[in-house]
């Protein structure tokens, strides 16, 4: 478990910046209107006026998020498996997305009643991780993906385990900075302004929901280049394929001196 | 004939090792590969990889568009119940005077 973790963050190291473009791409706009969101709801009569209009747009920037973030996920894979990635056209891509929109919506209810029962919550974990990564809009990966998810529960409630640890320390560190600025800018720049004036904006819903917000998204990707390797190596065990790749690539080498 | 007896087709100076599913000649264990547990010989294997990459560019799918809907539906029903939630949230946790 700690060496697909420690192998999943040198991924994220030595994948390219397109990776994290990509991810940023499809993050930023759903990151954006959640935090309009709950700027909205500190003025409740506002949010229940828009209420409508609201959910719309973030429906919208949710779908485009989790396409966005499957084209990541293929990026992942194929710079871990070393081949090469697969142009898609335009119909593939709207394929792709629309696969995607189909399954990881429902994650948004799904997750948390898995997380308060405890024993399924491993394995709806797995399975919205590898949809990610699998699900493209071809057939037959709805079932592949449910076989590839499942497994023991106690090895997936462990890393349940320290994923939430590694979000409470990124939460923490998050918070911690974003707390710091306003009074480092007072400090260096003499800059002062509302935030600096008193400390209660620390303790306001928006500004934590904010800030775990921001935490889950960067310990998601951790998360999926943690799938993406398991799922290669889950398909490595029976086809090979790892094998192969690597022989190839030695024959290219030899072959190239 | 036996497959020991059979030579092959690209090496006849060699024994053949496995026959092609797909064009039925022999050939020697350099000349197959295995593809989707099958042993398929290199020109078959090209057909079958060509084959299945046209099968998966083919066309306008027509279930995208209903994926697409059922989608921001489950996104949209989701979301709702989100803000709803963020509703019930007392004023004064949002401002942090609640302390």
């Amino acid at each position: 478990m700690i060496d697909l973790l420690e192998e999943a963050i040198h991924l994220l190291r030595r994948t390219s910046a397109i990776t994290y473009a990509y991810y940023l791409l499809g993050v930023t706009p759903f990151a954006l209107l959640f935090f309009q969101l709950l700027a909205d709801a500190s003025y409740h009569r506002y949010l229940a006026e828009h209420l409508g209009d609201s959910v719309i747009r973030l429906a919208v920037a949710y779908c485009w998020m989790k396409g966005f973030q499957a084209l990541a996920c293929q990026r992942l894979l194929a710079a871990y498996s070393g081949e090469p990635l697969r142009r898609r056209g335009p119909l593939e891509l709207l394929q792709l997305s629309s696969a995607q929109c189909a399954i990881q919506p429902w994650g948004i209810l799904i997750k948390p009643m898995a997380f308060i029962v405890m024993v399924p919550s491993p394995f709806v974990d797995a399975f919205f991780q590898t949809a990610s990564i699998v699900i493209t809009g071809n057939r037959g990966e709805f079932m592949r993906c449910l076989g590839l998810s499942g497994g023991q529960i106690g090895p997936g409630l462990i890393l349940s385990g320290i994923i939430f640890a590694f979000r409470i320390v990124m939460f923490v560190c998050v918070y911690s900075t974003l707390a710091a600025l306003p009074f480092l800018c007072k400090m260096l720049f003499g800059v002062e302004t509302l935030l600096t004036h008193n400390f209660q904006w620390l303790l306001s819903v928006p500004f934590l929901l904010g800030t775990g917000f921001v935490s889950y998204l960067i310990i998601d990707l951790l998360l999926k280049s943690f799938y993406v390797i398991r799922l290669r190596r889950l398909e490595c065990e029976t086809s090979g394929k790892d094998l192969v790749h690597r022989l190839a690539a030695l024959g290219y080498a030899v072959a190239s001196k | 004939m036996k497959l020991a007896a059979r030579r092959c087709l690209v090496h006849p100076d060699r024994e053949a090792a496995a026959r092609c599913p797909s064009c039925h000649q022999y050939y020697c264990r350099e000349c197959v590969v295995e593809h989707d547990t099958r042993f398929l010989c290199a020109a078959c294997l090209q057909k079958s990889i060509e084959a299945g990459s046209r099968h998966r560019s083919a066309g306008f799918d027509w279930l995208s568009p209903i994926r697409l809907l059922l989608g921001f539906a489950g996104a949209y029903v989701s979301l709702y119940v989100i803000e709803r939630i963020l509703l019930l949230i007392p004023i004064n946790l949002y401002n942090g005077t609640w302390f």
